[in-house]
């Protein structure tokens, strides 16, 4: 079973909700992150004079700084009830009471909240000298983040120039950025996601839509590519979506076009060949045929005036025996070319080839004396062929006329014929001078002796009547091959397939 | 008799060649060179064998044979064709031309068929008079009416099967090579032609034997022929 693959509109849709997934969480993130300075500004700005204030209103505080470590005074009390009371009022604040030196004196909590002992003066004093805010500080409860805060200076005693201390007041304490991420988060995400899949959604939807009106075309382009691939069945079946398809698809196309140009090349070459052989072997017997009646023409006759009448005749039959010749070799090119071509119609009939066989061999007995031809060995009986009554003659034929034309006189050829199995065996022999090379070769490895041609070193085309017997013999399902002959000459083996009982 | 002949022929080189052999043999020839040219000749007079080249300007030799046909049946056609491999249609009698010659032909060959021709079609008068009616087995050929009876049952068979067997049958039990059987039920026998004749038995056992694929009454002689046995021995079960 063919695996399922996701199409190329369904990747590009998955690619599309990835990258708007992404994007979304980016965008979520950065707006958080803007938000958050913004609303850590505006607490900032929004109690920018607070730590001034309560130190205009409560300046019992400072003299927290003139009785170090007296937490039992009365002052103490007080200043610790005053903490204390701040710290009810607005529970997201933590108040410090800093040194001189940015220690912290005092605060309200548990003891040992305080794990981060000494602030960062700086961000005080640039608090103080009115910095661009949101400004951050140090943490004494010690998470290592930089929180916003509001400060004031305790005002110097007389006399002397460093301040006494700072009320130091982180504006974002633990528990409010606690409060502030349950409550948040929460609703920040939720209400993120929900936004995010509602953009997804429509998007997609749309993306959808457009998607596969955009992808029309290429879709087309992949059925027909593919309808093209299921007809020819040359490729392999493609994997992967319509774009990797069609890729592959014109990759293998690539590779046909080019091969068939290097066909086409190759049998242009053939052709060409071909033509030069055909236009030899024709100029030969019309130039002796034009020889010939030109002699006649002119009266220019061989012998003395007396023969004028016999040498008239000797010329004219060596003009006529021309021109037979001319006549034979344009009948084989052409029904050699009818039986290359593409699809070459057979008029298939039911017919016994052992009447064929014995027919053949009887034209050839008649008004020839030289070489004999003769049937050899014991009656085949009934053998049905189904197929073209006029080609098998002609391979039959052609292949008794070869075997003529280079026996020695007085040296029989030999026809048989036998069943053998499904098949019928014709062997034709004669002790001739046997094959060409090329020929003997192209038969044994059962290659077309057409494509290429073979060329004589005269400059002719050779074995053209063997090439017609060979085609006719694969047309019907057979084959033409040469059989060994010990004692010399040629056997030649037709074997065809026989009509079903 | 001085016989008219009519020739269709575009190319002017053959038609003056068949003129120089046709009127030397003692025939009186009219030339067409296109095939509604001929068509209207046909009209005008009746000839007594038509030459027909198959690829014609106008219309071609198919066309100008349907025509003679429907004017007149019995006039002979000589197919002249340039591809071998239409001489099944040809002979196929699909239009009932009674003989082809592929190009390149011999002129003296094709009046040799032309001779053949017409003396066949007196022959068959004189041999229709002398014995009208020959029978073997279930079957009776009527030479008079040119038709084969199984019965009360007339058997089709067309103009040359029909003279095959009526030579078969006046010469029983004697072998008849191919090439015998071409000259004398033909008329001539020419290379790349002969194989005409194994379709026309194989046609006629079609006809005539119980079983096509065990013939008993025409009979191959390996080697020799063709043999008409008029009572074949009962097939042994």
């Amino acid at each position: 079973m063919k695996p399922a693959r996701a199409s190329f509109t369904t990747r590009l849709l998955l690619v599309l909700a990835l990258l708007l997934l992404g994007y979304g969480a980016f965008v979520a993130l950065t707006a958080r992150q803007f938000a958050h300075e913004q609303a850590q500004e505006s607490l900032q700005r929004l109690s920018h004079g607070l730590a001034g204030h309560i130190v205009a209103q409560w300046p019992e505080l400072t003299r927290a700084d003139r009785a170090p470590g007296d937490g039992t005074s009365a002052d103490g009390a007080a200043r610790k009830a005053l903490l204390q009371m701040l710290m009810t009022v607005n529970p997201g604040v933590q108040v410090y009471l800093l040194d001189a030196d940015g220690r912290v004196q005092h605060y309200i909590g548990e003891p040992g909240m305080v794990r981060q002992h000494q602030v960062d003066l700086q961000a005080v004093r640039d608090f103080l000298a009115g910095a661009d805010l949101p400004l951050r500080g140090t943490d004494p409860m010690g998470s290592g983040v930089a929180r916003i805060f509001s400060a004031a200076m305790f005002p110097p005693r007389a006399g002397d120039s460093r301040p006494p201390g700072y009320l130091y007041v982180v504006l974002d304490g633990a528990a409010r950025e606690q409060v502030a991420a349950q409550v948040g988060a929460d609703r920040l995400w939720q209400g993120l996601a929900w936004a995010a899949l509602a953009g997804l959604l429509v998007t997609l939807a749309l993306g959808v839509f457009s998607f596969r009106r955009l992808s029309l075309p290429l879709r087309h382009l992949a059925v027909q590519m593919d309808g093209y691939r299921q007809r020819e069945a040359a490729a392999a079946a493609p994997t992967g979506d319509e774009v990797q398809a069609l890729a592959q698809a014109f990759g293998a196309l690539r590779s046909r076009v080019e091969a068939q140009a290097e066909r086409e090349h190759r049998q242009m070459a053939d052709h060409r060949e071909m033509m030069a052989s055909v236009a030899h072997d024709l100029r030969t017997p019309l130039t002796a045929l034009h020889g010939h009646l030109e002699a006649l023409a002119q009266g220019a006759l061989p012998g003395a005036p007396a023969d004028a009448a016999g040498a008239r005749h000797a010329v004219m039959q060596a003009a006529l025996a021309q021109s037979r010749k001319v006549g034979r070799l344009s009948q084989q090119l052409f029904e050699l070319a009818a039986l290359q071509s593409g699809d070459p119609v057979l008029q298939r009939e039911r017919f016994a080839l052992d009447e064929v066989v014995s027919d053949a061999v009887q034209k050839f007995e008649v008004g020839r004396a030289e070489p004999p031809v003769m049937l050899q060995g014991v009656p085949p009986g009934r053998l049905e062929l189904e197929g073209d009554l006029q080609l098998i003659e002609r391979a039959l034929t052609n292949l008794i006329d070869n075997a003529v034309r280079h026996a020695p006189a007085q040296q029989p050829v030999r026809v048989s014929l036998r069943r053998d199995g499904a098949l019928a065996e014709i062997v034709v022999e004669d002790s001739g001078p046997g094959l060409p090379g090329e020929l003997q070769e192209r038969l044994v490895q059962g290659q077309s002796l057409r494509e290429p041609p073979i060329r004589r070193l005269s400059g002719g085309i050779g074995g053209l009547g063997l090439a017609i017997a060979q085609r006719v013999a694969v047309l019907h399902g057979g084959s033409l091959r040469p059989l060994p002959a010990p004692g010399g000459g040629t056997r030649l083996c037709l074997l065809l397939p026989l009509a079903a009982p | 008799m001085n016989r008219q002949l009519l020739l269709v022929e575009d190319d002017d080189a053959i038609a003056q060649a068949l003129r120089l052999h046709l009127e030397e043999a003692g025939y009186r020839l009219h030339r067409e060179a296109d095939g509604q040219h001929a068509m209207a000749a046909i009209d005008r007079q009746r000839y007594d064998l038509v030459l027909l080249d198959l690829m014609l300007p106008g219309a071609d030799g198919w066309e100008v044979c349907r025509h003679l046909r429907a004017r007149h049946a019995d006039v002979p056609v000589i197919m002249l064709t340039a591809r071998s491999a239409e001489a099944h249609r040809v002979l196929g009698l699909e239009l009932g031309a009674d003989d082809y010659v592929a190009k390149p032909f011999s002129m003296l060959e094709l009046v040799a068929r032309i001779r053949a021709l017409f003396r066949r079609i007196e022959q068959l008068g004189q041999a229709g008079a002398a014995a009208p009616e020959l029978r073997f087995g279930p079957f009776r050929l009527d030479t008079t009416r040119r038709e084969l009876l199984r019965g009360d049952e007339p058997v089709p068979l067309t103009l040359r099967e029909f003279d095959l067997l009526h030579f078969l049958l006046k010469h029983p039990g004697r072998p008849f090579s191919r090439g015998e059987l071409l000259q004398r039920v033909w008329g001539a026998g020419f290379d790349g032609y002969e194989h005409t004749v194994n379709s026309h038995i194989n046609r006629l056992r079609s006809r005539i034997e119980d079983d096509p694929r065990e013939p008993r009454r025409v009979v191959t002689v390996w080697g020799v022929g063709y043999r008409f046995d008029p009572e074949p021995e009962a097939p042994r079960p």
